[in-house]
């Protein structure tokens, strides 16, 4: 895709990229003028081009108002391929850190009760949680329990005893994706993911306590059982080594399938494969096992939370 | 994190907005790619003064030199991640076939201080690996 590229504006907070070369359909970004991206400093939106050469892609490749330049796609990117249309799967355009993601833990504590213990509840995080260089996850497992965590995601936590049953109601997909096909997963991603489950990792992951500051919508509020004052838990974190290797190794074989379906890309990490293709359909198998892997993740890193808070405060309640 | 910028082998660290480059040169293609290891363990470990406990043969080839980068830095963040293992040091040799035979000098991550984001592989974005001017030129950008 050749720069530089025009931006038309919609309207004051939409903006289109026309077509040009490959481009299948045309970029929209979503942005005010003071949030668009300077081309010269960031290459975001010719990423949102390239995005726009996928087969099968529909209506437009999309860029959200925090848009900044990544790496195959743009971070802030979204397009959507039509299966039915021999429409495409990119596992670089998922992303490295499959089912990377966000849970919300409220306790049954406010923030007078604990302001004065704050030294010691971060200490109490601080053993309880791993976080940084090198293995070492709340839970060591054997490959065949790890296989299980890859099939069953958090409901296999739960029923080993990391986690309440009432926690898997309240988590995405009730804490296990469907169609997980652990066999699709390398032995080398087995092996960086058998000692990290129940760990931080690093980047732009956390484990935060907040406090609720101001309750701006009060049915939704009420809804996650969060009050002004209530101190909260909020924890981020991914799919660590196992989903990097998973994307890793599904992009390594794409690069070299594209041709074989005449696909022909400006970006090697946007390589992609038919969805209905064999390596398609291992990606999404290998995906939904690199998913569950994060939703167990996120469940003993919860667990911890909960040890801490025990430590700290003799009540483990944070749901 | 270091730069070690000189007239024949260096690397430095350049921004990015989700992750870290780094570059990496030298007169020999070996050469240049174990600068560019040396590179990104300087931007999440200070490995000053750390004596390497083991020594990790390794044997990284492919049909592209930039798969040869990706395999080698599976490779350096499968022992981070696996076995709880930094690279100090890393030696290559290349081959008649063009691959690379080599070792790992690593140590236990306890022995480093740890400085920056941890890498979990490097990107087959902007991935560049090539001769320029006389000399052997590598940049990635690192998945943290």
């Amino acid at each position: 895709v050749t720069l530089p590229l025009e931006l038309v504006p919609e309207t004051p907070y939409r903006w289109r990229i026309e077509r040009a070369g490959a481009m299948r359909v045309p970029g929209i970004v979503f942005a005010v003028d003071a949030l668009l991206p300077a081309a010269a400093e960031d290459r975001s939106l010719a990423q949102g081009a390239n995005v726009a050469t996928l087969p099968g892609i529909v209506e437009a490749s999309y860029a959200m108002p925090d848009v900044h330049w990544g790496y195959g796609f743009s971070i802030g990117g979204v397009a959507a391929t039509d299966v039915a249309a021999d429409g495409v799967v990119s596992p670089g355009g998922v992303g490295f850190d499959i089912s990377c993601g966000v849970r919300l833990l409220a306790t049954q504590l406010d923030r007078t009760e604990v302001l004065p213990r704050v030294d010691a509840l971060m200490d109490a995080l601080e053993r309880a949680v791993p976080r940084g260089l090198g293995p070492g996850g709340v839970w060591e497992l054997e490959h065949d329990e790890l296989d299980q965590v890859l099939r069953e995601g958090a409901r296999f936590a739960v029923a080993h005893g990391h986690g309440l049953d009432d926690d898997l109601g309240r988590c995405e997909d009730e804490g296990r994706l469907a169609g997980a096909s652990p066999h699709e997963v390398s032995s080398r991603a087995f092996g960086r993911g058998a000692h990290q489950v129940g760990s931080l990792g690093a980047g732009n992951h956390f484990l935060e306590v907040q406090v609720v500051d101001e309750i701006i919508d009060s049915g939704t509020a009420s809804g996650f059982g969060l009050t002004a004052g209530r101190v909260c838990v909020m924890i981020h974190s991914g799919s660590r080594g196992l989903g990097h290797q998973v994307c890793q190794d599904h992009v390594g074989t794409m690069v070299h399938t594209m041709k074989r379906y005449g696909i022909d890309l400006p970006d090697r990490q946007l390589a992609c494969a038919p969805v209905h293709s064999p390596e398609g359909r291992a990606n999404l198998g290998a995906m939904a096992a690199a998913a569950n892997y994060g939703r167990a993740n996120r469940q003993l890193l919860t667990e911890a939370a909960r040890d801490a808070f025990a430590w700290t405060f003799g009540t483990r309640y944070c749901a | 994190m270091r730069n070690r910028i000189d007239a024949e082998v260096g690397h430095r660290v350049l921004p990015h907005t989700a992750d870290v480059i780094v570059e990496a040169w030298a007169p020999t293609r070996a050469g240049c790619l174990e600068e560019l290891v040396r590179g990104v363990v300087d931007t999440f470990a200070d490995t000053r003064g750390v004596t390497p406990t083991r020594e990790v043969p390794l044997e990284v080839g492919a049909a592209r030199d930039e798969d040869v980068i990706v395999a080698l830095f599976d490779d350096v963040c499968y022992l981070l991640d696996a076995d709880g293992l930094v690279v100090v040091d890393v030696m290559l040799e290349e081959e008649e076939d063009a691959n690379f035979d080599g070792t790992f000098f690593v140590a236990p991550v306890d022995l480093v201080v740890p400085m920056g984001a941890i890498p979990k592989g490097v990107s087959c974005s902007d991935l560049q690996f090539g001769r320029d001017d006389g000399r052997w030129r590598a940049r990635v950008i690192v998945d943290v």
